[in-house]
């Protein structure tokens, strides 16, 4: 609301500017000339003031585009100094517009001007000049004459406009008022266009995503160079080159900002989609219109285009302007709507600066197309900023909810690490159950059952009943040694083993021999199933030895080859053959506890008798 | 003659254990109980016991309260009575005090043989006990004895004895003797290898015993006393 007030308060005031009091001067005593007689002198700096005779009569404003059309070259405007001059305190002659440069002469008397009237001119045509006659030069006994030399050339709306002379008082306020319009306004429109399209361009050429005000960027900066049109009076490049490439710049200003209007309407409307040839033919008619430009070799020729190229430039600019109201109209959003007004007003004062242009009758007014650009430009950089600004905010809201996202993420990893470890651990408790009952049932049970069947058998006998009950005892403690966490490696296995047997075979008259090899070290630890395994091997080698193969002496022993560890059993018994023994020897049991181990078992005949070796693998085989 | 003491609260393996016990010979029972209460009492009124036979789940507490009672007297016999010589209850028994353990497997019909050999010198000690002891020494701070390679025939000049490691209650010898039990070997095949007598072995086993039970009970002196200066109360001298 407050910007539209701000439009709405714009557009008066510039209403009011353009249609109100035509009186430029309002204060007393100020007269204003109209009435002149003038005559062409030529290009070359006239050192006095024509005759009388070759004066013609000049109504002012005298635009050279219509009243002389292809002159170059110094033009005098003669005016009778009037009676009331005697009076004034400080006679001042106040010259709105004298294009491209003017100077006032008193009679054969210089008074003053602005810089250079000789070719090639300084750019003056937009300075008003207030200059004080000197009272010295007025003298109250003759009628005098007041000149203005005007230096102009074609093309360029020379000539000049109507002359005010009167106390210098009453014509300093218009002048002032007029100076700062045309010149220190002017000036401030060119810096606050620079800083917006610097602040424009800085954004998006760093954030792609707001791409559409790069375009708007680079037209606000050729919209301020442009305007230096109006501001520098001496360039440092040619005059003519200079004024081209000004007039050149309002064709790139037109193509670049109708490009920003596609894409901004692109942007914010959903479904739009401006015209594929826009861009390519916007863009053509900017380098068409500054090859033309830039090709004239005189003011003239150059003049001889315009009006088609500018034509073309309105039509563009009507395009890109309409674009934005239409905007406004699909997304009534405040901003949109901020920059629909500013895009009427530009619009309004465009067509008004447009016709002035053409108008080849007229002198003195005023540009106020880079005034009317700047509410519709800082509109637009306001919806940069805003977007920027909740760009940024989204960024910080987006920091902190990821921040709080990776810490509930990383909560919940670990909660489900614990779980997977619990589940883990949970898995090898079971499985370990799973094998223990399983080796109860099997061994154990086994026994139990064979016992149970044998106390109520009609035959039974305590030996035997002993015998069963003694291998129940023999298979719990070996389920219990292989479950022990410190002792499960095959030195730690074997030497209980050995030292529980040992009086079983003493009882017998037997001798089981231990020995450890001194290479021996500290043998790999196996797991449960496998120490179990080994463990039910060599009980069940030394059962045989100790029921079938008669021998007096048996040996357990325990060494280190290159690779393994190597368990042997020998004794100097009978001896049997592997390959044909009964399976009560539980030979198939053996090779396939050897298997699970992932060892190596094999039985040979020896001179003495039998030796069984297990040759363990290195690593310990676990299931 | 003799005197037994027998704690166990089982019914059958007590009444096996009482018949083998009041055949003729020696020693006799003197007295038979099943609770904690009971023998505590038998021990307090200074009734006969030389020797105590226990065991450690009684219904009324832990035989080792039973242990500690009947260590006060000097002389005095206390074993365990275990079903597999399984290596905690046997160590804590040692570590209140006992000096042995016997196995109520039915292997020792003898009891009587038994209860002499310990008598005469030292109990039986399993390689899992002799491995659990070794470790215990090890784990203590500063002992770095290694015993799989430290048991070594004496007379080999060439072969590295484990030094006994400062602050280890046990001597070198014992803990030779310690690490052949542990890997197995009989005492009879620890004494030859040692160059010592199966006796001898014996003594050492038995010093093994008595000196884990008094290095155990130091070691709770010790805490104990440090808890008390923690708690600036007075300390047990």
């Amino acid at each position: 609301m407050a910007l539209l007030a701000c439009f709405v308060a714009v557009i008066s005031f510039i209403l009011w500017v353009r249609l109100g009091d035509h009186r430029e001067v309002t204060a007393a005593p100020a007269i204003e000339l109209r009435e002149t007689a003038s005559a062409e002198v030529g290009r070359s700096y006239p050192a006095s003031p024509p005759h009388a005779e070759t004066l013609r009569p000049v109504r002012l404003p005298d635009n050279w585009d219509g009243s002389r059309p292809d002159y170059s070259g110094y033009v005098w405007y003669r005016a009778e100094l009037p009676n009331a001059v005697h009076g004034w305190q400080r006679p001042t002659v106040y010259l709105p517009v004298a294009a491209m440069n003017g100077e006032v002469w008193i009679d054969t008397a210089r008074v003053g001007g602005a810089g250079r009237m000789t070719f090639p001119l300084s750019r003056h045509f937009y300075t008003p000049q207030l200059i004080e006659i000197p009272r010295a030069l007025i003298r109250a006994d003759a009628t005098q004459s007041l000149w203005v030399l005007v230096a102009g050339h074609p093309g360029y709306r020379s000539g000049l406009a109507p002359v005010w002379i009167g106390e210098h008082d009453a014509l300093y306020p218009a002048w002032r008022e007029r100076r700062f319009w045309q010149t220190e306004g002017n000036a401030a429109t060119i810096v606050i266009n620079l800083t917006l399209a610097v602040f424009v361009l800085l954004i998006g050429w760093r954030d792609r995503a707001h791409g559409a005000y790069v375009w708007f960027g680079f037209a606000a900066v050729v919209w301020a160079l442009r305007n230096l049109n109006y501001w520098v009076t001496h360039p440092v490049i040619p005059d003519l080159l200079f004024a081209e490439l000004c007039v050149s710049g309002a064709a790139w200003f037109v193509a670049l900002f109708g490009i920003f209007a596609m894409r901004f309407s692109e942007e914010y409307q959903p479904g739009y989609v401006g015209p594929r040839w826009f861009l390519p033919a916007a863009l053509g008619y900017a380098v068409v219109a500054t090859g033309y430009f830039l090709h004239a070799s005189d003011y003239a020729r150059a003049n001889a285009g315009f009006l088609v190229l500018a034509a073309i430039g309105v039509g563009i600019t009507v395009w890109g302007l309409v674009r934005l109201v239409r905007l406004a109209i699909a997304r009534p959003t405040g901003e949109l709507v901020a920059v629909a007004c500013g895009a009427l007003t530009y619009l309004l004062l465009l067509l008004n600066d447009y016709q002035v242009g053409i108008n080849r009758s007229s002198q003195g007014e005023i540009f106020m197309r880079q005034y009317a650009a700047l509410p519709l430009f800082v509109a637009i950089t306001i919806t940069l900023a805003r977007r920027y600004m909740e760009a940024l905010q989204r960024t910080r809201d987006l920091a902190s909810s990821l921040q709080s996202e990776v810490a509930t993420q990383r909560a919940q990893l670990e909660q489900s690490f614990a779980q997977l470890r619990e589940a883990e651990r949970e898995q090898a408790r079971s499985q370990e159950r799973t094998r223990v009952m399983g080796d109860l049932h099997d061994g154990l049970g086994m026994h139990l059952a064979t016992a149970l069947r044998q106390s109520r058998s009609a035959a039974h006998t305590d030996r035997l009943l002993t015998e069963t009950l003694q291998d129940c005892m023999d298979e719990l403690r070996i389920a219990v040694d292989s479950l022990d966490e410190h002792e499960r490696d095959p030195l730690s296995l074997l030497g209980t083993l050995r030292y529980r047997m040992a009086p079983r075979f003493e009882s017998l008259g037997m001798r089981l021999d231990w020995q450890v090899a001194d290479n021996l070290g500290e043998p790999p630890a196996l797991d449960p199933s496998a120490a179990l395994n080994l463990l039910r091997l060599v009980q069940e080698a030394l059962s045989n030895a100790l029921k079938h193969s008669g021998a007096s002496v048996v040996t357990l022993s325990l060494s280190r080859p290159p690779a393994g560890v190597r368990v042997a059993i020998a004794d100097n018994g009978c001896g049997f053959d592997p390959a044909t023994v009964a399976h009560g020897h539980g030979i198939g049991q053996m090779r396939s506890r050897a298997a699970r181990l992932g060892a190596v078992i094999d039985w040979q005949r020896t001179a003495d008798g039998m030796v069984l070796s297990l040759t363990l693998p290195q690593v310990p085989v676990t299931h | 003659m003799d005197q037994v003491l027998l704690v166990e609260d089982d019914v059958p393996t007590r009444e096996w254990l009482v018949a083998l016990l009041t055949s003729a010979g020696e020693p006799q029972l003197a007295h038979a109980c099943g609770t904690v209460q009971e023998a505590l009492a038998w021990l307090r009124a200074g009734r006969p016991a030389d020797v105590v036979l226990t065991d450690l789940g009684l219904p009324d507490g832990s035989g080792l309260e039973v242990i500690r009672e009947a260590c006060r007297t000097p002389g005095r016999e206390v074993l365990v009575l275990s079903i597999f010589g399984d290596e905690s209850n046997v160590l804590s028994a040692i570590y209140a005090g006992a000096g042995g353990y016997l196995l109520k497997d039915g292997s020792v019909d003898s009891i009587r043989e038994h209860l002499h050999c310990l008598r005469s010198g030292g109990s039986p000690l399993s390689p899992r006990i002799a491995r659990t002891l070794i470790r215990r020494t090890r784990q203590a701070p500063g002992t770095e004895t290694s015993p799989t390679t430290a048991f070594r025939p004496r007379d080999d000049a060439t072969s590295a004895v484990a030094p006994s490691a400062p602050g280890s209650p046990l001597s070198e010898r014992e803990l030779d003797v310690l690490t052949g039990i542990s890997k197995g070997f009989s005492y009879v095949e620890v004494a030859t290898a040692l160059g010592i007598t199966t006796n001898t072995v014996r003594t050492h086993v038995r010093k093994i015993y008595d000196k884990l039970a008094v290095n155990s009970r130091l070691e709770a002196l010790y805490e104990y006393n440090r808890r008390m200066d923690e708690q600036g109360r007075p300390r047990i001298c």
